[in-house]
């Protein structure tokens, strides 16, 4: 219960966004996740140039493992000249297209190593014996030819009818988003249930529970803007407020998400490569969010809105600063309080 | 799917509190349950001194047919009684009985519904395991027929059409002459009704919860209080908190919450059934989160809270006195906007600075009124 929110720019800068509830056995909400973080170890990133952010949905124990994975991938890749060559020996520098098949690989295997686990504590035997029709048991061969087991390890590997008993390790998607100097600003998503990486064409993409209310303001907005503008033409601090502004409609309108938001900006025009990816995951994304309501309900005027937006995401401006300057120039100061008190104004 | 908390005070009155969302399509959050709804007209309260309210908890569609059959057998039968002493409806116990009876016949419905769209058939004509069909009679044998048959009218077993229905729970409280203030509770899946052995009750998403929160209310009383009552505002208090928490750390409950109050001591009818809803409800739920932050001392929370259920000021009156009771007005307006205030700059949190937010003059923090130079 989550979600996810990705949007490009331009060529160079992007933002991703999410929520931070989880949902613990059905029925306990915790604004305790960590839904979207860095991939890149800085050693990598120092290497090649790239910044890449992965956010998961599903179960977060997978999302936290594909995570781990590649990070700790990437780092001994880093630190391993001759890995790093045998990985990538005609592409000197790698691009995040192949960052995100190296996801994707990790993914697959994390699904394999999990489905034999399973099947190891079921049945004794594993995806290959199964494939090959036989497990040995000690020196014994033991062939698999229990009709029923046969077929429930077909649906098990295969994801078919959907068996409940594995849909925690399929029911997954993930966004990984980032920019290398080749290919600039790019959005990947990554889904276990449908065995997929795909690139992104669209100006966004939006996955999780909260995704159906997310995409529908996503779309909206893209909608407004022309082929030339969606390429490569979207005003960042306009297109932030969006991004926001949908994850605000996910948060309003979606069981499973809330709390604060964690907003992750690409920027691959800055030099330094600490500065192409930056995170606001603090009062100043719950101020944003805050904004952008009062915004959608008409007390702060467009201009106001996306000042705060650019001083608070984009400029760094401290959150109690905007905290007091957005009163003096709302409408209806009694009004705007209840509204982000929760009330219904 | 909503919760339901309540709480007996004393052995005359309680009262029941209840959140507002409900889910559709297993995603959709939506703020449009009404989950209290009272039984009996102002006629029958006040010729029978007794009220009795509803809460439902589940799919709303099926609260709402129970609730309305409910009122209109309960109207029908008092129309054509002679007197109070003829109608059988006059405990709680005959309307927590009825209550179940209707629950029972609603449910019924839907699988009959279902029987008929499928198979043209229903379930008594399914007990006797066969049904007319034209002048043909016609006899029910095929297995996956009776199997489907069974997984429709037995809860515990898969049927996806009916297993929303299954999770209904009610709550039925209130106050008659004979019995004083009672709590029972009926479910879609026993279909039995049960009293409440306990000074409280929890149902829906929020139960385990909320009722954490009343058990430590009840489990510091003596039995005596147990039995005779407590402090009609520290419960209240403790109610509103239990839903707050709810709210807080379950899935499927939030939005504005629907206070009921019964007091069957009270000297008027209309002082027996309380009802604080919308803003009213809101900003009690406010005042109970600025009490536990320890940011409104006790005394003034009990003053608020008794002021806003006796409806003795208005809300915006109420409101100003709660931000004009508190250290910082700025403190408490982040902590009710939901912020992590731990982490916030705590200088900032208690600046003695006027708070732009209240710069029209609605609300000013106790510091700002102090005189200059006062300590």
């Amino acid at each position: 219960m989550t979600v996810i929110n990705a949007i490009r720019f331009d060529h160079h800068s992007g933002a991703m966004s999410c929520d931070e509830q989880t949902t613990v056995g059905e029925k306990r909400k915790v604004f305790g996740s960590d839904k979207i973080k860095s991939v890149i170890p800085p050693e990598f990133t120092k290497k090649t140039g790239i910044v890449a952010a992965y956010g998961g949905t599903g179960t977060s124990a997978v999302g936290e493992e594909i995570r781990f994975r590649i990070t700790n991938k990437l780092r001994d890749l880093a630190q391993d000249e001759e890995l790093f060559q045998e990985r990538w020996p005609e592409t000197p520098h790698p691009t995040l297209w192949d960052i995100a098949a190296l996801t994707f690989e990790e993914a697959i295997d994390m699904k394999r190593t999990r489905i034999d686990e399973f099947l190891t504590g079921k049945y004794g035997f594993t995806t290959n014996d199964y494939i090959q029709g036989f497990f040995m048991d000690r020196n014994k061969r033991v062939d698999i030819k229990q009709e029923e087991v046969l077929r429930r390890t077909f649906d098990y590997i295969s994801f078919k009818n959907t068996p409940a008993a594995v849909e925690s390790i399929y029911r997954n998607k993930g966004i990984i988003s980032g920019w290398d100097q080749h290919l600039g600003f790019q959005i990947y998503v990554i889904s276990l249930s449908e065995n997929s990486l795909e690139p992104i064409s669209a100006l966004y993409h939006s996955v999780g529970s909260g995704s159906d209310t997310a995409s529908i303001f996503l779309a909206s907005f893209s909608r407004q803007k022309t082929i030339r503008e969606r390429r490569s033409r979207i005003n960042p601090v306009e297109g932030m407020a969006h991004l926001i502004a949908a994850t605000n409609a996910a948060s309003l309108y979606n069981m499973g998400v809330g709390g604060y938001f964690n907003i992750v900006l690409f920027d691959g025009n800055q030099k330094d490569p600490a500065k192409r990816l930056i995170e606001i995951s603090d009062h100043r994304s719950k101020l944003a969010s805050e904004i952008v309501s009062a915004s959608s309900a008409g007390l702060i005027s467009d201009e106001m809105t996306m000042s705060f937006i650019d001083r608070l995401i984009f400029q760094g401006e401290p959150f109690n600063d905007i905290n007091e300057e957005l009163w003096q120039v709302c409408s209806d100061t009694t009004k705007l309080d209840h509204l982000l008190r929760g009330y219904k104004i | 799917m909503s919760t339901v908390n309540a709480l007996r005070l004393s052995k005359d009155s309680g009262a029941i509190i209840s959140d507002e969302e409900t889910w559709l399509f297993g995603r959709r959050r939506l703020f449009i349950s009404d989950s209290i709804a009272s039984l009996i007209s102002p006629e029958m309260a006040e010729s029978l001194k007794m009220e009795v309210v509803f809460a439902g908890i589940g799919n709303i569609s099926l609260t709402f047919e129970v609730i309305r059959n409910i009122r209109y057998v309960l109207e029908n039968e008092f129309q054509h009684c002679q007197g109070p002493h003829e109608f059988a409806y006059r405990t709680v116990d005959a309307v927590a009985a009825l209550c179940n009876k209707e629950f029972q016949k609603s449910i019924k419905r839907r699988v009959n519904d279902i029987l008929k769209f499928r198979y043209g058939f229903n379930l008594k004509n399914f007990t006797e395991r066969a049904f007319d069909s034209g002048s043909q009679r016609i006899e029910i044998k095929q297995k996956a027929v009776i199997d489907d048959c069974l997984a429709l009218i037995e809860p515990g077993q898969i049927c996806e059409s009916l297993q929303p229905l299954y999770e209904n729970e009610g709550l039925i409280a209130g106050y008659d002459k004979r019995n004083g203030f009672q709590i029972y509770e009926i479910d879609a899946v026993s279909q039995e009704k049960f009293l409440a052995p306990s000074a409280f009750c929890n149902l829906g998403r929020g139960a385990d919860t909320g009722s954490i929160i009343l058990a430590d209310l009840v489990n510091s009383k003596t039995l005596h209080e147990r039995r005779q009552g407590f402090d009609k505002i520290e419960g209240l208090i403790e109610l509103i908190y239990s839903a707050n928490v709810t709210s807080t750390f379950n899935n499927q409950v939030g939005g504005y919450n629907t206070i009921v109050i019964i007091d069957g001591s009270a000297t008027s009818p209309e002082k027996t059934f309380t009802e604080i809803t919308d803003h009213e409800a809101r900003l009690a739920g406010e005042i109970v989160t600025a009490y536990k932050a320890d940011l409104l001392d006790k005394t003034k929370t009990y003053e608020l809270i008794a002021e806003l259920v006796e409806k003795k000021r208005t809300c915006p009156e109420i409101e100003r006195t709660m931000f004009a009771s508190v250290k910082s007005a700025r403190y408490l307006d982040l902590v009710l906007r939901g912020y992590k205030t731990q982490s916030i700059d705590a200088a900032y949190l208690q600046s003695n600075k006027e708070y732009p937010a209240f710069a029209d003059g609605r609300r000013h923090g106790k510091t700002s009124k102090k005189k200059r130079g006062e300590s």
